[in-house]
This record gives C-alpha cells, structure tokens and sequence, in this order.
C-alpha cells in the first residue's frame, strides 16, 4: 500500500495552494461575488483605512448598505479601544487575530464582534487592512476561542475541528507544530480535511477515513477510528485518527484526533512477535497473576491442556490442572523460596487423559521486584516417559533374564571397568556386585599361568579396548576369586553396542575347572591310546632304533662302553624320543615287547664285539620270562655276555626287592655285569646294596649338573665314590656338561662318565667297536 | 695282636666301614636335601618380605587388590606347606640318621678298644683311622651347619607368624 502523505490529514500540502481565497485581486466585481460567498464579514481598507469594499455578510453585521460604503463615508469604527496591546499592534500595522469589539449598531443595539486584521503590502509598503468579523455570540460556541482552546492545546494528540463541509476551522498547538515540521505555513494547514482525503487518491487508509468521517457527520457512527501507516524517508510511523461528532452551537461538526501511536505499535509488534514464537513452539506458556487468574495462554499451551485460550484467559487456571495438595505445596514453597520450580508432573487434561509435563514455574516481578504474578512453561514427555518406561521394562526384563543365567555375566564400560555382575557371576567370583562395581575387569582376570600371576598390563584380551562388531572368545582363561585362589573360565565378550555407538562389552563366562580337569583328562587318554597304537606299529613294522652314548674310562679317557638309547622312528621319518612313548609303553604293557627287542639289539651288538649298556624296565626285572629271553638271546646271538651292561633303576629295585635280586643274581650268572641307574635319587636308605651285586652305580645327573657350584652335590658324589669303594663297585657319573665337572669327577675318584661334554647320544651305526673310539 | 685277631678285626671293621659308608651317603643326601629346603626357604621369605611391603603400600580397601595380596600368600602359604613338609621329612630322616650314627659310632669305638690299633693294609678298602676321623670331624661339621640352619628357619618362622599375627 502507498504511505499517504503525511500531512494528507492534517490539511494541503505546504507547496499547495491554499482553498481559501485571499483578497489579492483589486478587481471590484470579482472580489465583490467571492468575498460574498464567505460566511465572515469582509471589510476591505486602503492604506488610509478608508472602506473600499465589504461584503455581504459584513454589511450584515454592521448594519451599514453598500450605498455607505461606496460613499467612502463609513471609517473604521472597529479599532480595539479597550485593548491598548491590540491597538498598538494595528498601530503598527500587524497581524492580529480574534480581537474582541463591540460596536453600536444603527438601530441602537450593541454586537461584540471577533475581528483578525489583516495588512495588506505591496512592494514592502503599507497598503490597506483586511479585517474578517465574525459575530462573537455564535464565536461562543466554536473551538480556537478561549478556554476551549486553550484546552485544545493542552492535547498531546493533534487535534482539529472540522465543520461540516470538512473546512478546519480549528486546530490545537500540537497539529500546527506537526504541520510546520512537515512544512506547511502556520495557517495554510487549515484546508479542507475532506478534500485532503479525497486527494489522497486510492489510498485505503485516506478512503476509509472520509467514509468513517462521513458516518460521523452523518450521525451512523459515534465515533470513528483508523490506525493508519504514516512512513517517512527516515522512519516508520502509525498513527491513529479518531473522530467524533461535535452537536454544540457554532460551525463545527467533526472534532478529528490524529494520535502518534508508533512507539506503543513497536511494542504490539514485539508482542505479537512473542506471542507468534510462543506459539509456534511445542511448550505450553501460562502467565497467571497475582489473583491466579489466567493472563496468557499460548498455543501450545491449548495444545497439552486441551483448553482453548479464550476459555481460560481471564478466568481461575482450570481446576483440572491444579495439581495435588502435597505437590501443590511443593511448587508453592519453591516458588515462595527461591522463585521458580521446576519438575515433572502429571496432569489431568480438559478431556480427562492425563498427560506428563515437565513444568518450570518462575515468579514474574515488575520494575520494583514485586511479584506480579507466575509464568510457566510446560512441555508434554509422554513420548519420553513412554520410551524411559521401555527402556526400563528392556532393562528390568534383560536383568531378570541375566540373574536366572547359569552362566556368569559381567558388563564393563568402555573403560574397562565394571559396571554390572550378574548373581551367578557374583557366586562363582565370590564378590559381590557392589564390590566390583566400577573396578578394572583385569582385576578379575589372572595370568596365562593360572597360578594367579598378575598379567601384564594390556596382556589380557579383556584389557584390550572394545572394537565394534569384535566378538573376544577364550576358551582357556583364568579367573580369580575373592579368596585369592583361580579357577579356569570359558568366556565370551561381546560389544555393548547402541544407536550412540559402542557403550562396552558383556563378558559372559563359566567356571570350566572340571570341564576343563576332563577334558584334559580325556585328551591325555586319547593321546596315550594313539601312541599305544603307535607303539604296537612301531613293533610290528620293526621301527625301533637305538641310538648309543659312550661311557669313557676317566683314568684312560678313552671309550669303554656305549649305553644303548631306543628312539622310535616315524613313518614320516621324525624320530622320537623314549619320554614320548616309554610311559605309555610301561602303562600298557607294552614295555616288555620293547625290552626284548632292546635285548636282541643289544646281544646282537655285542656278538659283533661291542661292549654295551642297555636299560630293562622294572616291569621286565620283575618278569622270569624277560630273563629267559636274555639267555636265549646271548646264547642264539653267540654274543659274550661280560660285554653286556644291564641296568636297572633303583625305583624298579626299590618296587620289587626280592625279584630284583634273582635277576641281579641271574645276569651275574650269565656272565654280564648289572647298574644301578639314578643312583640316590630314590629318597631310601642304601642297604639293599649289601644284598644286591650290583657293579656300577650310575651316579644321577641331578649331583653331576651342579656338582661345581652346589657343595651339597659335592658332598654326595664324593659319599657315593666313597661307598663304592666300601662295597667294591664302580661309577658312572651321568649329565657330564662341561670340563670343570669332568676334571672334579676325576679328583673325586669316579671311574666312568658320560654326558654332553663327552659326547651326545647318536645313531648307532657309527660305531660298535668302542674300544677304537676316544672321546672328543 | 696274632695274624688271626688282625683278620678278625678286619672281618668286623670292613661290613662297619660299609655301613658308614651308607650312613656317610644317606647323610650327603639328606643335607643337599636340607640346602634345597634352606634355598626355597630363603626364597619364600624373600617373597614374604616382599609381599608385606606391597601389602603397607597397596590400597587394600580397593576389593580386588586385597584378592590379589590374598592370593600371592594363599600362593606363599603353599610353598611353605610344602617346604615345612619336607623339612618335616628330612628332619625324621634326620633324626634316624642320627640314630643310626649314633650307633656306628658305639660300634666303631668298641672295636676300636684295643689298644694296638691294626696295622693299614694296602689295598683293602674301609680299614682306614684316620680317614674315619676325618669322617666323624666331617659329620661334626655337617652337624653344626644343620644346627645354624635350624635356628635360621625357626627365626623365619617367628617372623612369619608375627606377619600373620599383624595381618590378622
């Protein structure tokens, strides 16, 4: 819409030219028909101030004809007497408005008359006086006279006074400063108000203000008013027009009010702007006063509550929503404390559903802080609750599920630390949750030993940081229990994840000790059982090899014997060693099979000359058959039995004394010689030695190894020479690592040794002949 | 002293140097046995001692540390059960070797009494004097190494009941 000028309704344009006709013209008869159709009397002076002309209605007034006039003998009667100011004032030829006289009339009465002087110039001169009159009886009754103007004045609002043609015919201080800061000359801004509008053009504003003056003046309306755009280069300003009918005495009609209202349209602005944000937003806003009458109520707010905010604006807040004594107490005491209150509660809608709110309350104070009343914001979390109550119910249900488990379970944070242990967990770990909660998971973990060793930091898979979608599986870990001791644990860990991201791990687990003893022990038997099979093959497919360490004679150093040592050869070629399959062989009865075979070996070796050691189980020294099996095998093979070395450990001695002996006594009878192997390792006395003819003792690795550093090793290898030669034996040391032992067996007297040092344990077909042999 | 008390005397001297033989060889055995049970001793008492200061140092309020200190002396309480059993085991054998000993040497000195003391003879075994006292100042030795031994394990033992003591 085009912004009206802005003195549109105060009057013409400043530049404009002014309705009202001025008597600038000396034509007689043109001045004479216009200045007749002016309602004031007219009366025009020359510089002499004789009349040269009046009009119709000032002959009216004063009772003079025109005959008097044009006889130039009527001289101006009007002069301000009785007001010295005012006749000093026309003395100097001014300006002066609304001044009082009274005159005679001819027909002898007296009218006080309202007359403006008016100079006439030309060229700067004096050059006659233009007076207006006005009978003051009717002035009486029309604004700009008096009190009524002065009252006028006092009006902030611009103010003029219309008569019924719309002519102002009165304005107040405050519409005729207005016109002059706009532009206009003081007195051309009484125009016609109507004519103004109308000049406005389509203008809506300036049509609705003449229809709305129309309707004044026409008695439809009481009173008419416009808020109307008034805009300048500069600023945006509203005004508002008011117009009432004026019924008094005098011309006037229409008093017209124009009212600068731009600062209180900002500040409407601003609260409808406000009001338009509350309202878009999905938060009830209630403002209540001092009385808890409603004095706000958005659209939000109609929507949690279901009342619309003309049922409850300017009325108690709805029963409804008041809360319950105890919680109404609270908000009351919060807010009478502290000036706010904020919780969430639940309240009954205008439908009669009840709908949970999260309510902020604060007091409301003026510029003095006084309380004027409690504005509130409240913000419908069903949605919320709803989803908390699953979420709840998830977990609620999750837990039971975790405390009915068998298993134990566990959820660590992402930062390792625990933050829930279900009651099998607590059962097995011997903790209970709250003691473990927030704890390391590896302060429940122990080493890869299972001995409780503390593992080094980051060593354990559950230490290490939880990876998205990695699944952790040990089926071999250790656990600690609150008393310090271990049990073997199947766990799984499994990430914690959520629509965030990965929240921790769930470590679930079960106490697999006996699981595990079982398995172990079933695993052992299934092993023992293939190597019997192995062992059975090994026979049949004659896959058996000896392998042969010397023994040198420490006085000569030279090789005296060999010792015979079984290895088991592989199909695939691997050889294996007897710790492998000798237990086994032994458990199973097995071992005797072997010790024949040993036996053939062994014979067959020393028909050819060799001179060897071979080991017979305890079970075969206990076995008549075994020793029957020796003679035959010396006898078949024609080998010479003095180069044939039996030994016996002194554990198989030690389990069968008796049986020991006979084939102690059977061997020497034969003609070989017999060794006690492991010689003082088997924790008894020694006595059997008076009884049992024995001829070597195999001095144990377990005195040789040491025998340099340990003084107690020393002590026994010199007590074991010591003994042999009480009893008339000889003796082997075994284990022999390095020179230093050798040289020390020497000193203490040992006849025999073997070992590392002197040479390692190799196939036997590097040489029988051991008396051609010298060791490294 | 005839030709045939000497071959006499000898009958008897040789089975009693065969059986100190053994008793000397029992004995060698039973002190590595003892020096293996000082050094484990040792060992656990070093732990101990180092257990008791982490103990002053760890947070023991903190569950989990307290488990771990307890497991390392459940651990510790392990390893001397089995070092006091088998310092019990060879002290038993101990004391029979004593015994035994003891025995051998009522022997040796009752056969020792005559006065002339039997000629050495070249080449025979177990007949030797001074090689018995040098056995007998052996087993002396050996005797007073086990005692120092002794009052060493039974101070470590006051110590470590006086660490349970405080514990407790």
């Amino acid at each position: 819409m085009k912004s009206p000028d802005p003195t549109s309704f105060f009057g013409p344009p400043a530049t404009g030219p002014s309705p009202r006709p001025h008597p600038s013209s000396t034509e007689p008869e043109l001045l004479a028909s216009v200045l007749d159709v002016l309602d004031d009397g007219v009366l025009v002076l020359d510089r002499h101030d004789c009349l040269v002309q009046a009009n119709a209605e000032a002959s009216s007034l004063l009772g003079i004809g025109p005959e008097a006039i044009a006889a130039g003998a009527w001289r101006l009667p009007l002069a301000p007497a009785e007001d010295e100011a005012a006749a000093s004032r026309l003395r100097t030829r001014e300006a002066i408005r609304d001044v009082a006289v009274e005159i005679d009339l001819a027909d002898g009465t007296r009218r006080t008359l309202g007359v403006d002087y008016l100079p006439l110039r030309r060229n700067g001169m004096h050059n006659g006086l233009v007076l207006t009159l006005r009978d003051a009886s009717k002035d009486a009754g029309t604004p700009g006279h008096g009190s009524l103007q002065a009252t006028l004045d006092a009006f902030p609002v611009h103010v003029a006074v219309l008569d019924a043609m719309g002519d102002i015919i009165a304005t107040n201080h405050a519409w005729d400063a207005f016109a002059a800061a706009n532009g206009a000359e003081p007195f051309s801004c009484r125009g016609n108000y109507f004519a103004a509008c109308e000049a406005a053009g389509e203008d809506s504003h300036a049509l609705h203000a003449r229809a709305g003056l129309d309707a004044v003046m026409d008695g439809e309306l009481d009173q008419f008013t416009l808020e109307y755009p008034c805009h300048g280069p500069d600023a945006e300003r509203w005004f508002v027009l008011r117009a009432a009918r004026y019924d008094g005495p005098g011309p006037a009609c229409l008093v017209v009010a124009h009212d600068d209202v731009t600062e209180s349209h900002h500040h409407a602005d601003q609260l409808r702007i406000q009001a338009a944000l509350l309202d878009d937003i999905d938060v009830g806003v209630v403002t209540t006063d001092l009385a808890q009458m409603v004095t706000y109520w958005n659209r939000g707010a109609e929507s949690i509550y279901g009342w619309t905010r003309e049922e409850v604006v300017g009325r108690p807040v709805p029963q409804a929503l008041v809360p319950a004594g105890g919680l109404l107490q609270r908000i009351t005491d919060g807010l009478d404390a502290v000036g706010h209150w904020e919780g969430e509660i639940d309240v009954v809608r205008r439908d009669g559903t009840t709908v949970p709110v999260e309510l902020r309350s604060r007091v409301t104070v003026d510029a003095d802080g006084l309380a004027t009343g409690v504005i509130s914001a409240s913000v419908d979390v069903s949605e919320r609750v709803a989803s908390q109550r699953a979420l709840e119910e998830s977990r609620d249900q999750a837990r039971a599920v975790a405390d009915s488990m068998g298993q134990g379970l566990v959820t660590v944070d992402v930062d390792g630390c625990i933050s829930y242990v279900n009651p099998t967990g607590e059962a097995l770990l011997g903790w209970s949750q709250e003691a473990l909660h927030g704890c390391p998971i590896t302060d429940i973990t122990a080493g890869p030993d299972g001995q409780g060793t503390d593992p080094a930091p980051g060593a354990h898979a559950l230490s290490s940081p939880v990876r998205k979608g990695v699944t952790v599986r040990d089926d071999d870990a250790t656990f600690v229990r609150q008393d310090g001791s271990t049990f073997a644990v199947s766990y799984t860990a499994a990430p914690f994840e959520t629509a965030t991201g990965v929240q921790g791990r769930v470590v679930l687990f079960e106490d697999v000790s006996e699981r595990k003893a079982y398995e172990d022990n079933l695993r052992r038997d299934v092993e023992k059982l293939a190597w019997i099979g192995r062992v059975q093959a090994a026979l049949a497919e004659d896959r058996f090899v000896l392998y042969a360490q010397p023994i040198i004679d420490l006085r000569t150093r030279e090789v005296v014997q060999r010792e015979l040592l079984l290895r088991m050869l592989e199909p695939d070629g691997r050889i294996v060693g007897p710790g492998n399959f000798l237990p086994v062989a032994e458990k199973y009865g097995l071992i005797g099979d072997i010790d024949r075979w040993v036996i053939e070996q062994a014979t067959a070796i020393a028909a050819t000359g060799g001179r060897v050691e071979l080991n017979v189980s305890a079970q075969s020294v206990g076995d008549p058959a075994i020793l029957e099996h020796i003679e035959r095998c010396v006898r078949t093979s024609g080998a010479d039995p003095s180069l044939i070395v039996f030994e016996i450990t002194e554990t198989a001695l030690l389990e069968d004394e008796a049986a020991a002996r006979v084939f102690a006594e059977r061997i020497h009878a034969l003609g070989s010689r017999l060794a006690l192997d492991d010689f003082g390792t088997g924790y008894g006395t020694f006595t059997y030695l008076k009884h049992l003819p024995v001829d070597f003792l195999k001095i144990d690795i377990e005195f040789v190894r040491d025998l340099a550093t340990n003084r107690a090793s020393h002590h026994v290898v010199e007590a074991v020479v010591a003994l042999s030669k009480a009893f008339g034996l000889q003796t082997i040391a075994e284990g022999v690592e390095d020179a230093a032992t050798l040289e020390l067996l020497v000193d203490l007297g040992v006849d025999f040794a073997q070992g590392y040092h002197i040479a390692r344990p190799g196939p036997l077909e590097a040489g029988l002949h051991t008396h051609e042999s010298r060791a490294a | 002293m005839t030709a045939e008390d000497r071959q006499g005397h000898q009958d008897d001297q040789n089975p009693l140097d065969r059986e100190q033989a053994l008793a000397d060889l029992d004995q060698s055995i039973a002190d590595r046995e003892q020096a293996i049970v000082d050094q484990d001793q040792a060992g656990l008492d070093h732990d101990e001692d180092a257990l008791a200061l982490d103990r002053t140092v760890a947070e023991t309020d903190h569950p989990p540390t307290a488990a771990r200190l307890k497991r390392r002396q459940r651990q510790l309480d392990q390893r001397q059960a089995r070092v006091d059993a088998h310092q019990e085991q060879i002290g038993l054998a101990q004391d029979g070797g004593d015994d035994r000993q003891a025995v051998l040497d009522e022997q040796q000195r009752s056969l020792s009494e005559p006065v002339v003391p039997p000629p050495p003879v070249a080449g025979e075994t177990g007949s030797d004097p001074a090689g018995h006292a040098r056995a007998v100042a052996q087993r002396a030795r050996n005797a007073r190494e086990r005692a120092d031994a002794a009052a060493r394990r039974a101070e470590a033992a006051e110590r470590r009941a006086a660490a349970v003591q405080d514990r407790e």
